[in-house]
């Protein structure tokens, strides 16, 4: 696995319209990777999953995958720095049960609700009848961390006060223009958690760390970013 | 009938163009929006907040956007006091949540067939009756809206052109300002196009409505009908970059 730290330029044309477009971003972070035939899932294949985080000055996206990825493709200027790949295997051999690590996460918490049915215009026939909304409560949203844990090998532990030792705060929504042969606009209400997680399951744990969880990952949600365990 | 466009630069290190807010959460759209704008030309006119008539008149001008730098979408808080509370009880004091769009630049072209009612508007934004803002009342333009003719002025809007919508969108100088942008993209031969917003008829196959057609502005009573737009791109000419800005018809 590697990860790239690439540290965008603000005044860059693409890196604007990115910003203002979560499927343009998407496209320029998959240009890291080799073209691929059209029927297989791009993304998934080479298990690349990113993050922009919003730094003192500018931004800084992070982005991971399991083959190497060659940023010669981004649009000039893109960057102020060049960027800065490295290896991820440190991380990965440091999982072990009962590991403590301070971590980083943009989830997308939603609920799956009856998709609401508009008698006055007769919708096509969609393939499922449910639709996700996003949890906009704090509450929920630990609730949804909490039952990510238990599906992909991790718990958050207590702090001083009792209460989970992470802190969501809300992200700007995500919006993605709609395009010709697309099924609509896209619309994300992501959240940023950082705090503190204990590996149950070993297994379980690097499998989510390398897939990455819950849904919208092309869109900048799901991975994970561990760091030795802050002292108190 | 012959068409004419009103060109606008609308610049400022902060803009705000929200259609969706209600309560505490302001949202800011990527680009103005249509009861932003007639709310601009509604102020430089003195067009009083409840004017149906008159903001209706207005609204009829077909609207369009051109993007030529996109902002960054950014969010502060504001602490308001005195908000009632919802048993009519107390007052307390809440968080509200604003976005803004930072640092962006657009082109607004708006289209009518009457020469005068165009030649008033643009006569009125020249020399507003009440302040003109972005979106926000904190948030005033960073340079004038239309040129003025002088020589040497910073590149803005060309006002008033005996053109239609879309060839303003497509032959309208480009309005970024910072040097080293300019001398980037005209070495460039892969340049990005800019992105456009244009009212449509509902009709189009790639309509889309937005909720900020404006019907009253009354503080008590703000209406908003929608409207239908298609979203586009016109690319970035060498024409569009070294167009010096002239002065209108």
């Amino acid at each position: 696995m590697y990860l790239s730290k690439l540290q965008a330029n603000t005044y860059s044309r693409e890196f604007r319209r990115d910003h203002a477009d979560i499927r343009e971003m998407h496209r320029s972070v998959m240009s890291g990777f080799p073209d691929l035939p059209k029927e297989t899932p791009a993304r998934q294949s080479q298990a690349v999953l990113w993050r922009l985080d919003g730094v003192h000055r500018g931004f800084v996206a992070y982005v991971q995958s399991s083959s190497k990825p060659d940023w010669s493709r981004l649009p000039e200027n893109y960057l102020t720095e060049a960027p800065q790949v490295r290896s991820l295997q440190p991380v990965l051999d440091a999982i072990a049960p009962g590991r403590r690590f301070a971590f980083r996460l943009i989830g997308n918490p939603t609920r799956t609700i009856p998709r609401a049915g508009n008698p006055k215009s007769p919708e096509p026939r969609r393939r499922t009848n449910s639709q996700r909304v996003a949890r906009r409560k704090p509450e929920e949203q630990l609730e949804w961390l909490i039952r990510k844990g238990e599906q992909h090998g991790f718990v958050i532990p207590s702090a001083h006060n009792g209460q989970p030792d992470v802190s969501p705060s809300p992200c700007l929504t995500f919006t993605g223009q709609k395009r010709p042969n697309d099924k609509g606009h896209i619309t994300l209400e992501p959240v940023r958690f950082e705090g503190h997680l204990i590996i149950t399951d070993a297994v379980a744990f690097l499998d989510a760390l390398q897939k990455g969880i819950g849904h919208g990952k092309a869109y900048g949600c799901g991975l994970i970013s561990l760091a030795p365990p802050q002292r108190s | 009938m012959p068409a004419y466009s009103l060109a606008l630069c609308f610049d400022a290190p902060m803009q705000s163009w929200g259609t969706r807010s209600r309560g505490i959460i302001r949202d800011a759209g990527k680009e103005p929006s249509k009861s932003g704008v007639i709310g601009v030309l509604g102020a430089a006119l003195g067009i009083p907040r409840d004017n149906r008539e008159a903001i209706a008149r207005l609204a009829q001008l077909r609207m369009a956007v051109r993007v030529d730098r996109e902002g960054i979408l950014e969010r502060d808080y504001h602490t308001v006091q005195n908000v009632p509370t919802t048993t009519g009880t107390g007052h307390r004091t809440a968080v509200s949540h604003r976005y803004y769009l930072a640092d962006a630049l657009f082109l607004v072209v708006l289209e009518g067939e009457e020469q005068e009612k165009l030649d008033r508007i643009l006569a009125a934004l020249q020399k507003p009756v009440w302040p003109l803002f972005l979106g926000r009342r904190a948030f005033p333009p960073a340079r004038p809206l239309t040129t003025s003719g002088q020589p040497n002025e910073p590149r803005t809007g060309l006002g008033l052109l005996k053109q239609p919508i879309d060839w303003v969108l497509a032959n309208h100088p480009w309005l970024e300002d910072r040097a080293e942008i300019r001398a980037a993209e005209r070495q460039r031969n892969d340049r990005s196009p800019l992105r456009t917003v244009a009212d449509c008829a509902p009709s189009d196959p790639a309509a889309e409505t937005r909720l900020d057609l404006p019907i009253s502005f009354a503080q008590s009573d703000r209406q908003f009908s929608t409207r239908a737009v298609r979203t586009g791109h016109v690319p970035l000419t060498d024409h569009l970059i070294t167009a010096e800005a002239t002065s209108c018809t």
